[in-house]
């Protein structure tokens, strides 16, 4: 069994179990507390615009679908039919203004209300029996969204998605909110991996430092300059509320060229300016820095870059959404999706996409990359030997506890932030997942988080 | 002259719809491959249904296989 108040004053100290990659009995703690007590993505709304589109997501084992009514109203309806417990949707996307169940026919109109059923009269009496109205599919506890995402959560009692993301939405509007009408996506690809699902959360939020080693061929090959060690370490790592990330230090120049440097056309620029705060125009502006990879606690991360996308050297950048879907401790599906500013001109949506291509999704370049190692650290992490061993994932600190990563020069964002490589984040994120295991004990007692960690942690 | 089929489909049901020319005018046929059954709508028919909202439908549906004679 899990001995919590070890594990919990490991994580802390930057000393991660490396079980915790591979290990079923921490699965069932993920499952039945983080997973059953945080907002989880599900769909954005792009996904489903007009009446009766649905779409069919997870939260681990629990499916829902999420659909807009014939009303225009999303609703995330538990998959289950409240006959005999058939699923009732099986395909993962479609438009319907009404489910039937393939078992024995009972039917559900798109808001999740029953409203038919064979033989009502002979099997049931009529409403003696079974009175129709007063059936509808399970609702998921709590559905909330932000910017188009929608989030479901299986804790009624959970906090406002807002105040649970915090000051991460500050970050998040960099990818979703380029204009006023948002992003729209498409996709999902969806594949699985041999991985542990926390190994790519954890990567996103943080991970500048594997970028230089793991994806130096895509340097190699022309594909994107930016991953070289000397440019990867001027970025800054944030952290603020639920969520972290990593970013670019992109030359000197003005919020425009700065902007036009990572291949965003004027049109697109001109909405940036008119959406943002001045705060999120200084990051980019004054600051210097480009929002990268990111990732919302638990399982739903982002990645911007700004890939060549031809031989002439065309400069596009592009926005990818991915979920890490739990599927067991030792496999993940991911779902990656290619988000783009609703507004954007029809060739930038095109070229965009291009980029989207040759760097994530089940083709592209970082990917491959990534997804080698992190299979590799799951079936390893699996045997007896991994129980004895502390993985260091301490940069950035002192031996005692003293931060040694240095502040940016400027930053004008909430929360944390440090210049250079640094496991911050990575120990950031760990902190929120151990906290979601279901110790009730005071882990600060034992084991008080580093000073250098501490802002933009915990709960808020 | 073949007639042009619609097929329209999602994962509860698949109806195809075409166009057929009666004698003097002309119908939209709606047939449900799996049970055979079948209805022709005339443009009057077709144009009353622009007036129902969907909740018309999901009355229909309350025997979702349809008639049941008892
Ligand atoms: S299980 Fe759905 S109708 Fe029986
Ligand atoms: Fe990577």
């Amino acid at each position: 069994m899990v001995n919590l108040a070890e594990l919990t004053r490991d994580i802390r100290s930057g000393m991660v179990p490396a079980y915790v990659y591979n290990d079923a009995d921490l699965f069932t703690l993920e499952r039945d507390h983080l997973f059953a007590r945080s907002w989880v993505f599900l769909a954005h709304e792009s996904e489903i615009p007009s009446p009766g589109d649905y779409v069919v997501r997870r939260i681990v084992d629990d499916s829902f679908i999420v659909v807009r009514d014939e009303q225009g109203v999303v609703r995330v309806l538990f998959n289950m039919c409240l006959h005999r417990g058939m699923q009732l949707c099986r395909a993962e996307l479609g438009n319907s203004s009404h489910f039937r169940c393939p078992y024995h026919g009972w039917s559900y109109k798109n808001d999740g209300r029953l409203i038919g059923l064979p033989f009502h009269g002979d099997a049931y009496g009529g409403d003696r029996g079974l009175v129709k109205k007063e059936q509808r599919l399970l609702p998921a506890p709590a559905v909330d969204s932000y910017r188009g995402l929608v989030f479901a959560s299986l804790d009624p009692d959970v906090v406002p998605l807002r105040d649970y993301l915090g000051d991460f939405t500050f970050y998040l509007d960099f990818y979703l909110n380029q204009s006023p009408d948002g992003i729209e996506l498409r996709g999902p690809q969806r594949w699985r991996i041999k991985s542990n699902w926390k190994i790519g959360a954890e990567n996103f939020c943080g991970d500048s430092y594997h970028t230089p080693q793991t994806h130096t061929s895509v340097v190699e090959v022309g594909l994107f300059a930016e991953p070289k060690a000397n440019k990867r370490k001027e970025g800054a790592l944030y952290f603020a509320g639920r969520g972290g990330g990593t970013t670019y230090k992109l030359p000197p120049g003005t919020f425009e060229e700065k902007l036009r440097y990572v291949g965003y056309p004027d049109e697109m620029i001109t909405r940036m300016r008119q959406n943002w705060t001045p705060e999120q125009q200084r990051v980019v502006a004054e600051d210097g820095f480009m929002v990268s990879a990111a990732t919302a606690f638990p399982n739903l991360s982002f990645v911007h870059n700004w890939p060549q996308i031809n031989a002439d050297g065309l400069i596009r950048p592009f926005i990818s959404l991915r979920q890490w879907q739990p599927v067991s401790e030792s496999e993940t599906e991911v779902l990656s999706w290619y988000a783009v500013d609703a507004n954007a001109p029809d060739y930038y949506k095109e070229e965009s996409y291009k980029a989207y291509l040759m760097c994530f999704g089940s083709s592209g370049m970082f990917e491959q990359d990534d997804v080698e190692n992190w299979v590799s650290i799951t079936s390893t992490a699996k045997g007896a030997m991994a129980r004895r061993l502390l993985l260091n994932s301490r940069m950035g600190l002192g031996l005692d506890d003293d931060v040694i990563s240095q502040k940016p020069p400027s930053f004008s964002g909430p929360g944390r932030a440090y210049v250079g490589y640094g496991e911050h984040n990575q120990r950031s994120w760990l902190s929120l997942w151990s906290q979601h295991l279901g110790y009730s004990g005071d882990p600060a007692e034992h084991s008080p988080v580093p000073a250098g960690d501490a802002a933009g942690e915990g709960d808020r | 002259m073949a007639e042009d089929i619609l097929v329209l489909a999602n994962e509860f049901a698949e109806v195809h719809v075409s166009k057929v020319l009666t004698h003097n005018g002309v119908r939209l046929r709606i047939r449900d491959p799996k049970s055979d059954r079948e209805v022709l709508l005339c443009p009057l028919e077709l144009e009353s249904l622009t007036w129902q909202d969907s909740e018309l439908f999901t009355s229909l549906l309350a025997t979702p296989h349809g008639p049941e004679d008892s």
